[in-house]
């Protein structure tokens, strides 16, 4: 519109100073437009609404948005959705220009490939709605609540770390120590109290004295499974961040399946917790909670004094996913470990996918974030807490097979 | 669709240029004017800029006034073209972009528009042409030819008034 006032103003005005009536005749289309796009445009009132097909998806899964606009007046609308990092448009136009009839209702889908994990906030659709002859444009944003979760694709794993500790519930575990149950542990004399059903015939005829048959008892375990969330590194195509949930979701979900009880910790800049559990809600709670998890960048010294008694309860195995590059982590472990708890390490910053830098001095600090590392993991070592690396090429499963058993305490002090 | 729009604009643009310049002796200001214009369409075709349009669009009809001056005396009877093409040129510019920032357009705007710009070239055409033979006809008298601007421009409120409700009526129901 002003680029048409100012033609028709310079024409027109040209054309009187220079007394040329070929100028004032070139203002007239530029007239005619000005004065036709103002009569047929007026403000439009707008309802703009925004749906989704689904609000919980998996990763990797397709959502369809809808928006759906109706005008007072008939317009043209330019209209996009807002898409937050970690969702991107899937065989959909990133902008629509479509022409809207007045008071009826126009339909505009977007498809929406989940790329990553989280809990994100959609809704927000920009709209440009054009009057006639493109003169006046009427620019809005509607911004819509809708929440869009994107759960983690968690591996289905069939074996996880045995539990070093069992606890007192039945559960699908051989426990150490001998008792009712059903895998034999051995056979000792009958005192009194024991059940006749439990005598071993054939060693009590061969020793004339009464014998009973001793097995393991079937017991559950507490697994608590720990985040690093003082740091997220930019690995190829992925962070540390995901490979700690994806891991964390697929030892959650095996354990809970075995009618374990699991807990989780997310320990970095802001310190979070679920009480360990069992059940199928426990499932959804954790998998809500491992939407959340974000690492948050923080000076401040943390220790476990700040989690509140019973999440980490008595004989629980402790599972922590780090990238081992920040020594509170470090220290919060060994304090774990130091309080009786059995403690796993899967490093997820592998260090062969950190290539140096091309120049000498960015080789030098490869080398001397190396050697950091190495001795990171030496110190975690010689505290008694075994060290996985798992890069997310091969299964967690395959990762925590090869993990040592973890060094009893009484050993350390020998 | 996507490249035949801005190549008709660059296209019309260089023609654009090149009339002024064919219809006097060719003078430096002409030509520097028609360069620049060519320069500001091409790169806000380029960049997708709209604000560079408006400064091509001056410098053109700059350009176009300029060979009128120095052709004193002389009407050039073409003027009404040059008006409707001049016209067209920003047009033809704004749907380059359109096409270029939307990624999808649906073929009722583009038929919508289409309409609306062969309505509006015509009638601007017949106007413009309206308005230079009453120019001709008072040539010389300074005051007439002012009153017959004036009434031009009426007419063209009028007109434009009248086709507002008759073409394009059912987008103001």
């Amino acid at each position: 519109l002003k680029t048409y006032i100012a033609a028709s103003a310079f024409t027109l005005f040209g054309g009187v100073v220079t007394g040329q009536p070929e100028l004032i005749a070139c203002a007239a289309p530029f007239v005619l437009a000005i004065v036709l796009g103002l009569v047929a445009t007026g403000r439009p009132q707008l309802d703009a609404r925004l749906n989704l097909s689904e609000t919980r998806v998996i990763e990797g899964d397709e959502v369809i948005a809808s928006a759906s606009l109706t005008t007072s007046r008939r317009a043209e609308v330019e209209m996009g959705l807002v898409v937050p990092s970690g969702l991107e448009l899937h065989k959909s136009p990133r902008t629509v220009l479509r022409a809207t009839p007045a008071n009826r209702e126009l339909k505009q889908e977007f498809r929406l490939n989940s790329r990553r994990w989280g809990a994100y906030p959609l809704g927000t659709l920009a709209l440009r709605l054009y009057g006639a002859g493109h003169l006046v444009v009427y620019e809005t944003i509607v911004r819509a609540t809708i929440g869009l979760k994107v759960y983690p694709q968690s591996q289905r794993i069939m074996r996880a770390l045995p539990p070093h500790d069992t606890q007192m519930f039945s559960g699908d575990y051989r426990s150490r120590a001998a008792g009712d149950g059903i895998e034999f542990a051995t056979v000792r004399p009958f005192t009194v109290g024991d059940s006749a059903r439990r005598v071993n015939w054939q060693v009590t005829s061969r020793s004339g004295e009464l014998h009973v048959n001793l097995s393991h008892p079937e017991r559950d375990s507490d697994i608590v499974l720990f985040l690093d969330t003082f740091s997220d590194a930019q690995l190829a195509g992925k962070t540390t961040l995901d490979l700690a949930v994806r891991g964390a979701s697929a030892v959650a979900e095996h354990h809970l399946r075995h009618n374990d009880r699991v807990g989780l910790v997310s320990f970095g800049g802001s310190l979070r917790w679920l009480r360990a559990s069992m059940g199928r809600t426990h499932t959804y709670r954790i998998a809500d909670f491992l939407l959340d998890v974000n690492a948050t960048f923080s000076y401040a010294w943390k220790n476990i004094d700040l989690l509140p008694q019973g999440i980490l309860p008595s004989k629980a195995t402790v599972i922590a996913f780090t990238p081992l590059e920040d020594n509170r982590i470090l220290r919060a472990l060994a304090d774990i470990y130091e309080r009786g708890f059995t403690v796993y390490v899967v490093n997820v910053l592998p260090e062969r996918e950190i290539a140096p830098g091309d120049s000498p001095e960015d080789r030098v600090a490869h080398r001397v974030w190396l050697l950091q590392r190495e001795m990171r993991k030496q110190r975690l070592v010689e505290t008694g807490l075994p060290v996985i690396t798992w890069a997310g090429d091969t299964s967690i499963e395959a990762a925590l097979a090869a993990a040592p058993r973890p060094v009893s305490r009484a050993a350390l002090r020998l | 669709m996507r490249k035949l729009v801005p190549v008709s604009t660059m296209l019309l643009v260089i023609a654009l240029a090149l009339y002024p310049i064919a219809l006097s002796d060719p003078l430096r200001g002409v030509i520097i004017c028609g360069m620049l214009a060519v320069l500001c369409f091409g790169l806000a075709l380029i960049t997708s800029e709209w604000l560079l349009s408006g400064p091509g669009l001056i410098l053109l009809l700059a350009e176009y006034a300029i060979a009128l001056v120095d052709q004193r005396g002389a009407i050039d009877e073409a003027a009404p073209v040059f008006a409707v093409g001049a016209f067209l040129l920003m047009e033809l510019m704004d749907i380059s972009l359109t096409l270029a920032r939307s990624q999808r357009v649906s073929p009722e705007v583009v038929g919508v528009r289409a309409r609306q710009l062969i309505v509006v070239a015509a009638v601007g055409g017949i106007v413009s042409a309206l308005i230079l033979g009453a120019g001709t006809l008072v040539a010389g008298a300074q005051v007439l030819r002012l009153v017959a601007g004036a009434a031009g421009a009426v007419l063209v409120v009028l007109l434009g008034v009248h086709l507002a409700h008759d073409v394009l009526g059912e987008e103001s129901s």
